[in-house]
């Protein structure tokens, strides 16, 4: 009997220790002079901390936390626990359909947020488009020996443009290639004939010389031609041309512009710092510097003012603007890509 | 031989309580922050939101899920038997050696093991590549072939990558096992007329069995849970059970079916060591070696 009830009281005083470990201390959350953000990590939080955050701690005393590997599935799992410790969280562009759906995400307050810029596309009621890229057709330019490709059509096109092939290995993009490579217009992709896009990747599956599962891969292997063209994106492409020299290039026309947001998960400790927030980073001109730094697009596409014509070029939301991309559906795939990663095992198992 | 017997005398000690409560602490850590959460999360597979086996008949009645089980299983059993193949004269070696060029080779061995599994991975890729340092050397160098042999985004690259994961952990079980063969035994066969082939066949060999066992059940398991090394070196074909599961976890947040293709993964890998606990009962020989000893 002694013996449970010693036993009792070490349990207890080792569950306060371990609760006081993990909760944040009680006048940390009254004064909410911090705000923590979410996101890649890598380069890019790093240029975001010098265009956005050291601005932002410097104009408004608040102290931005910034952690990286943001993921949905974390997001969910501290909402789910009533234990947000995110405030604002740069989302992938499907996440804001998927989250809405489990009632992940704050309503962002429009009276701090401004819209202006911001093509109507790119924002609801939860999120407001931040960041845009391009999802492209890019190649070796020595390996195409003077035939640039200029359309999916080309990648599909193994007699007229020899060379091994990359494709993402995954339904996302890829089919949206195979339709658009297929002759589908670009204004008539969504919702997407399925049945056709499977079809049409069938002429290539043995073609594909790289399945490739990580974005780092591409640039390194179209750079040593391992691959003639492949499917990527333009800020990888971009960086290498510039920073390694390398005979890569990209063709813009009929690309898939995706778009990170930024959004509040629900229960953030510090919504109203994580408004201001999100504000300060959807200033055209931050914008514009954060584009000159990583060739990431503005979503606030008043930036674009503040760009050359030449650093304009190598930006998505530039070539969007112009009418050669087509827009991702985030809304689709938030509703099909269980189906469609199902659909993409089977076929490419076969 | 001496070490063996005192190992297996311990036991009877223990029986009588006192050190077995040395390992409480290790018990209620491992029950609370790692055994009650998985069995949290496993749960899921027959509770999203109620009681259902909806994921497990999806798993069992779609040839694909079936496809990637087999492939698990079959590239784990495969980079296991190479794995042994090239482990055990590597392990006979380091075995037979003493001093400072016993410690090199250890470290020869061990080095793979202190490098990000990455940064191996995309060396492997600049390695295998069809412009590769292996192809320019057969093509440029030695002219041996006219067109790169394809070492990468295929079966051979994801074997390749395993075993050069999995080779370190073997050769240490195996060594450890051939470390305590008593080599007067082999002597005691070559001086009754055995050539040193016949002593290796017939005594060394037997003794080391069991750690052959060890060996393979531990490598075969730990092939079982690969996901990076088989995506990035592997090609369209070679989707194993843990890359799916990764995906239906952080991807898709589709827990449920994650958690029953985990349990899946579990159950194999149970099996695995059950069949271990009964070879190792059946030959005769108490379980010891690489994973006890």
């Amino acid at each position: 009997m002694k013996l449970r009830q010693s036993f009792n009281r070490v349990a207890r005083g080792a569950a306060l220790a371990v609760a006081m470990a993990i909760l944040p201390s009680a006048p940390a959350l009254a004064q909410s002079k911090t705000v923590v953000f979410a996101g890649w990590g890598g380069s890019i939080q790093k240029a975001q901390r010098e265009v956005f955050f050291n601005s932002f701690e410097k104009e408004t005393g608040i102290k931005v936390i910034d952690v990286p590997d943001v993921q949905l599935a974390k997001l969910q799992a501290m909402v789910d626990t009533g234990n947000t410790q995110w405030d604002v969280v740069q989302a992938l562009g499907m996440w804001i359909p998927q989250g809405a759906k489990a009632n992940l995400w704050e309503k962002l307050d429009f009276g701090v947020i401004k819209k202006e810029g911001i093509p109507p596309s790119l924002v609801d009621a939860w999120s407001i488009g931040n960041s845009t890229y391009g999802m492209v057709l890019a190649y070796n330019t020595k390996a195409v020996k003077g035939h640039p490709p200029t359309s999916w059509r080309s990648l599909w096109d193994t007699k007229g443009i020899p060379g091994a092939r990359g494709m993402f290995d995954g339904p996302r993009y890829t089919l949206e290639a195979a339709l658009l490579a297929d002759g589908v217009a670009p204004d008539k992709l969504y919702p997407l004939d399925v049945d056709r896009a499977f079809k049409s990747l069938d002429k290539i599956k043995d073609q594909v010389a790289v399945w490739w599962k990580q974005w780092p891969q591409v640039p390194v292997l179209l750079a040593s031609q391992e691959l003639t063209m492949s499917l990527t994106s333009n800020t990888r492409i971009n960086s290498v041309r510039k920073t390694e020299n390398a005979p890569v290039d990209l063709s813009w026309n009929q690309s898939l512009m995706t778009v990170d947001f930024l959004a509040v998960p629900r229960g953030a400790k510090n919504r109203d710092n994580a408004m201001k927030l999100v504000q300060w980073m959807n200033d055209p001109k931050r914008q514009a510097e954060l584009a000159k730094l990583t060739g990431i697009g503005p979503g606030n596409t008043d930036a674009l003012q503040y760009l050359s014509d030449e650093q304009k070029s190598e930006l998505a939301s530039y070539h969007y603007q112009k009418g050669e991309m087509v827009l991702f559906d985030n809304a689709w795939w938030a509703e099909n890509e269980q189906a469609m990663t199902q659909r993409w095992n089977q076929w490419k198992l076969q | 031989m001496e070490a063996a017997i005192a190992v297996r005398g311990a036991p009877a000690r223990w029986r009588l309580g006192g050190p077995l409560w040395l390992v409480v602490p290790a018990l209620v850590l491992l029950a609370t922050a790692f055994i009650g959460p998985i069995l949290m999360l496993l749960s899921r597979s027959v509770l999203d939101p109620d009681l259902t086996l909806r994921h497990y008949i999806l798993i069992f009645s779609t040839p694909a899920y079936l496809r990637v089980i087999w492939i698990s299983v079959e590239i784990a059993l495969v980079s296991t038997a190479v794995c042994l193949a090239a482990g055990y004269p590597t392990a006979y070696v380091l075995s037979h050696t003493r001093g400072a060029l016993r410690a090199a080779l250890l470290g020869l061995v061990l080095l793979p093991f202190w490098t990000n599994i990455l940064v191996r991975v995309y060396a492997w890729i600049i390695v295998l590549q069809s412009r590769g340092a292996i192809n320019l050397l057969l093509m440029d160098e030695l002219g041996l072939i006219d067109h790169p042999l394809k070492l990468v985004f295929n079966y051979t690259g994801a074997i390749i990558g395993m075993v050069h994961y999995l080779l370190p952990p073997t050769i240490l079980i195996l060594d450890s096992t051939m470390r305590s063969v008593d080599q007067r035994l082999v002597l005691a066969a070559e001086s009754l007329g055995a050539t040193p082939r016949r002593a290796f066949f017939r005594v060394f060999l037997p003794l080391t069995l069991p750690g052959i066992r060890a060996a393979a059940v531990l490598i075969f398991i730990m092939g079982l849970g690969f996901f990076i090394t088989p995506a990035l070196l592997g090609g369209r074909q070679e989707l194993t059970m843990a890359m799916l599961i990764n995906h239906e976890f952080t991807e898709l947040i589709n827990w449920g079916f994650g958690s029953a293709l985990a349990v899946v993964l579990l159950s194999l890998t149970l099996a695995g060591l059950y069949a271990y606990y009964r070879l190792q009962r059946k030959m005769g020989t108490p379980a010891r070696g690489g994973l006890h000893g």
